[in-house]
C-alpha cells in the first residue's frame, strides 16, 4: 500500500533523472569524450550514494517549510508537483523541480491549514537566486585558473584531451553524487515526515526509515537517467552558447559545488566549527545551476554570444512554477480528500472513519501482567495521549501506580 | 586505461615523428638543389632516394595517425581540424619530392648568371618551410607560441616570392637563351615558389586553428 502512495515520488524521480543527467555528462557525451553507456551507469551509482549519504539535509528545510504528515497528503503533494513539470515541459517553458515541489507544499499547508514558516520560505527563496549567481563565480574561478594552468604547464594538445576526458568522468560523477544529494529532497522529501520505517541493520551498515526512503527515490532517479537520458544526453541543446570540451568541464564543476555547498552538512558543521554562518541546505535547480556557470564564462569572454533572453524565461519560471503547482496541488488535494476519501493530514484522522475508537476517557489504564514489583504486584499503566497514525495506533503511557491508586 | 595512456603516448611520438619527417625532407631539399647547382649528381641522386623513404615514412606515419584518432574516438572537437593540418603539411612535403624528382628527370640547364639567386630561393624556401613545421609543432605543445610564430612563415613566403620574381626578370629579360629554355627553368622558379605558397596555407589553417583552441 505504501509502494502505491509512492508512486507519485518515483515518477518525480525518474523524471528528474530523465531531464537533468543532460546537466551532468551532456557535453560529455555530446562530443564523444565519455560513451552513454559509462556515463549513465556512473551517473545512475553516484545518485544513489549522494541521494542516501546526504540527502536529509535538504529534506530538513523542506520538512520545515510544510511537514507533510498523511501519505495520501504526500502522494498528492508529489503528483502535483509532477505534473507541473510535465505541464510545464510540454509547453517548452522552463521549470524546476525544487520550484514545483516547494509551490506543492505551500498549497497543502494553505489547504490543510498548517502555518508556513517564512524563514525557511525566505531561506529557500534567497537560495533560488543564490544558485545561478554563485554557480556564476564558481565557474568564473573554474575558468581563470584552469587557463592560467594551461598557460603554465603548456600540455600536448592529446595529453589535455587525455586529462579532459578523465576530469569529466570524475566531476560527471561529482556532479551526479551533488544531484542525488541536492535533489533527493524534491523527490522523497514529502515522505519523510508522512512514513516511518524501522531501521534495517546490515551489520556493515544500517539504514534509516528516510535513508530507504532516499535509497528508493534514488534508483527511480537512476532508472530514469538510463532509459529516458540518453536522447536529452545526445542532443543537449547549446542553447546558451557554444561549449568547447574545456568549458564544459568547468560548468560542470561548477554547477556540482553548488550543489553540494547546498546539500552538505559535514561542510556545514566544519563551517559551523570555524565561526562561518550555516549555507542553506536547500534542493537547487540543477539547470539553473549549469545555465548560471554558463552565463559566467559567457560574460568572461565578452557577452557576445549568450543569449539573454534565456535569463528573463528563468525569472519567470521562478514564479511561474510555483504557483502553477500550488493551484494544481489545491484542486487535487480537495479531489483526494472528497472523492476518494483519503486523509491528507494527520488533523484528518478519524473525520473519514465511521467506526473510531476514542480512548482517552474510556481506558484509562492497563494492567501488565508481565511485570510484577517487588511486592509480587501488577504494574498498571494509563493512557496520558493517543495518536493514529498509518493504521496503527500509538497510546503514550505512564507508569503512575499512586494516580491509579487514586 | 592503461592501454589508452600507451595509446596517447604513442601518437604523441608519431606526430612528433611525422613533423621531423617534414623538417629532415626540408633539409634534403635545400641540400638537393645545392648538390644538383654544383654539378654533384651522385650525391643529388642520394638525396633523392632520402626524399623518398622521407615522404613514405611521413605517409605511413599520417594514415597511422588518422587511424588511431578516429578509432580512440581522440580529439572529437579538433580532430578534422589536425587531420587538415597533417594532411597540408603532407602536400608540402610531396611537392618537394616531386620538384627533386622532376629536377633529375629534366635535367635543366641553370644558367651561372642565377644559380646563386637559385641557391637563395631555396634557403628562403627552405626557412618558410621550417617555420611552418615549428608552428605546426607549437599549436600541439606551446598552443601560446604559435601566434608569435606564424608571422615568420608569411614574411619568409614574401621574400620567396620577391627572389622568385626577380629571377624570372633576369630570365626573360637579360639571358640570352632558348625560348624553351626559359619556359622550363620558368617552370621550375614556379616549383619553388608553391612550395612556400603551401606553408603559407598551412599558416592559414594554424591561424583559424589558434583561435578556435582559445578557451
Amino acid at each position: 500500500m505504501i509502494f502505491l502512495f509512492l508512486t507519485s515520488g518515483l515518477f518525480l524521480g525518474w523524471s528528474l533523472g530523465a531531464n537533468d543527467a543532460s546537466n551532468i555528462f551532456g557535453s560529455a557525451v555530446g562530443s564523444k569524450m565519455v560513451s552513454f553507456i559509462k556515463a549513465a551507469a556512473l551517473s545512475a551509482a553516484f545518485v544513489i550514494l549522494g541521494s542516501v549519504a546526504q540527502g536529509s539535509g535538504a529534506t530538513e528545510t523542506l520538512s520545515k517549510l510544510g511537514a507533510v504528515d498523511a501519505i495520501a497528503g504526500a502522494f498528492t503533494v508529489a503528483l502535483s508537483a509532477a505534473l507541473t513539470v510535465f505541464l510545464m515541459t510540454k509547453y517548452a517553458l522552463p521549470v524546476s523541480t525544487s520550484q514545483a515541489i516547494v509551490g506543492a507544499i505551500i498549497g497543502w499547508n494553505l489547504y490543510t491549514g498548517n502555518p508556513t514558516d517564512f524563514s525557511s520560505l525566505w531561506k529557500i527563496v534567497l537560495t533560488w537566486f543564490l544558485c545561478p549567481l554563485l554557480s556564476a563565480l564558481f565557474s568564473i574561478i573554474s575558468y581563470l585558473l584552469f587557463k592560467y594552468l594551461v598557460k603554465k604547464i603548456k600540455p600536448h594538445l592529446l595529453s589535455l584531451d587525455n586529462f579532459l576526458r578523465i576530469s569529466l568522468i570524475v566531476v560527471g560523477s561529482f556532479g551526479a553524487y551533488s544531484l542525488g544529494a541536492n535533489n533527493i529532497a524534491n523527490v522523497m522529501g514529502v515522505f519523510v515526515t508522512a512514513i516511518s520505517l524501522p531501521s534495517i541493520d546490515f551489520g556493515i551498515i544500517s539504514l534509516s526509515g528516510p535513508q530507504q526512503l532516499f535509497l528508493v527515490g534514488g534508483i527511480a532517479i537512476s532508472s530514469g537517467i538510463i532509459t529516458y537520458s540518453k536522447k536529452t544526453m545526445m542532443t543537449v541543446g547549446n542553447s546558451i552558447m557554444e561549449l568547447s570540451s574545456e568549458m564544459a568541464l568547468i560548468v560542470v564543476l561548477a554547477h556540482s559545488i553548488v550543489l553540494f555547498v547546498f546539500s552538505s552538512s559535514s561542510l556545514n558543521n566544519l563551517l559551523t566549527y570555524i565561526g562561518l554562518p550555516n549555507i542553506p541546505m536547500v534542493p537547487v535547480s540543477s539547470t539553473q545551476a549549469i545555465v548560471g556557470a554558463i552565463i559566467g564564462i559567457g560574460l568572461l569572454k565578452g557577452g557576445r554570444d549568450i543569449k539573454f533572453s534565456i535569463l528573463g524565461e528563468i525569472v519567470l519560471g521562478w514564479v511561474s512554477t510555483p504557483v502553477i503547482a500550488c493551484i494544481i496541488v489545491l484542486f487535487s488535494l480537495f479531489f483526494v480528500n472528497n472523492v476518494f476519501k483519503q486523509n491528507v493530514s494527520a488533523k484528518d484522522f478519524g473525520k473519514n472513519q465511521k467506526n473510531t475508537l476514542n480512548i482517552n476517557n474510556q481506558i484509562d489504564t492497563f494492567k501488565n501482567k508481565n511485570t510484577e514489583t517487588e511486592n509480587n504486584e501488577n504494574t498498571y499503566y494509563k493512557a496520558i495521549d493517543t495518536f493514529h497514525k498509518n493504521d496503527t495506533l500509538i497510546i503514550t503511557l505512564i507508569k503512575n501506580k499512586n494516580e491509579i491508586d487514586k | 586505461m592503461l592501454s589508452f595512456f600507451r595509446t596517447v603516448r604513442n601518437i604523441i611520438s608519431q606526430i612528433d615523428e611525422y613533423y621531423n619527417c617534414i623538417d629532415q625532407g626540408n633539409l634534403v631539399f635545400e641540400e638537393g638543389i645545392s648538390c644538383y647547382i654544383t654539378g654533384n649528381y651522385n650525391i643529388f641522386s642520394e638525396k633523392i632516394k632520402k626524399i623518398e623513404i622521407l615522404e613514405s615514412t611521413a605517409d605511413n606515419l599520417r594514415r597511422m595517425i588518422d587511424s588511431t584518432l578516429y578509432e580512440k574516438s581522440l580529439l572529437p572537437q579538433h580532430r578534422s581540424d589536425i587531420l587538415r593540418l597533417l594532411d597540408l603539411s603532407d602536400n608540402t612535403l610531396n611537392m618537394i619530392k616531386a620538384f627533386l624528382i622532376n629536377l633529375e628527370i629534366e635535367h635543366p640547364d641553370i644558367p651561372d648568371d642565377i644559380k646563386s639567386l637559385f641557391l637563395e630561393l631555396s634557403a628562403k624556401t627552405k626557412l618558410c618551410v621550417e617555420a611552418f613545421a615549428c608552428s605546426a609543432r607549437s599549436y600541439f605543445r606551446d598552443f601560446n607560441a604559435l601566434k608569435e610564430k606564424l608571422h615568420r612563415i608569411y614574411f619568409y613566403e614574401k621574400e620567396c616570392d620577391v627572389i622568385g620574381l626577380k629571377i624570372k626578370k633576369l630570365i626573360f629579360n637579360t639571358l640570352h637563351i632558348e625560348l624553351s629554355q626559359k619556359s622550363q627553368l620558368r617552370y621550375f622558379v614556379n616549383y619553388i615558389e608553391n612550395i612556400s605558397d603551401s606553408a603559407e596555407d598551412v599558416a592559414d589553417v594554424l591561424a583559424i586553428l589558434a583561435i578556435k583552441r582559445d578557451v
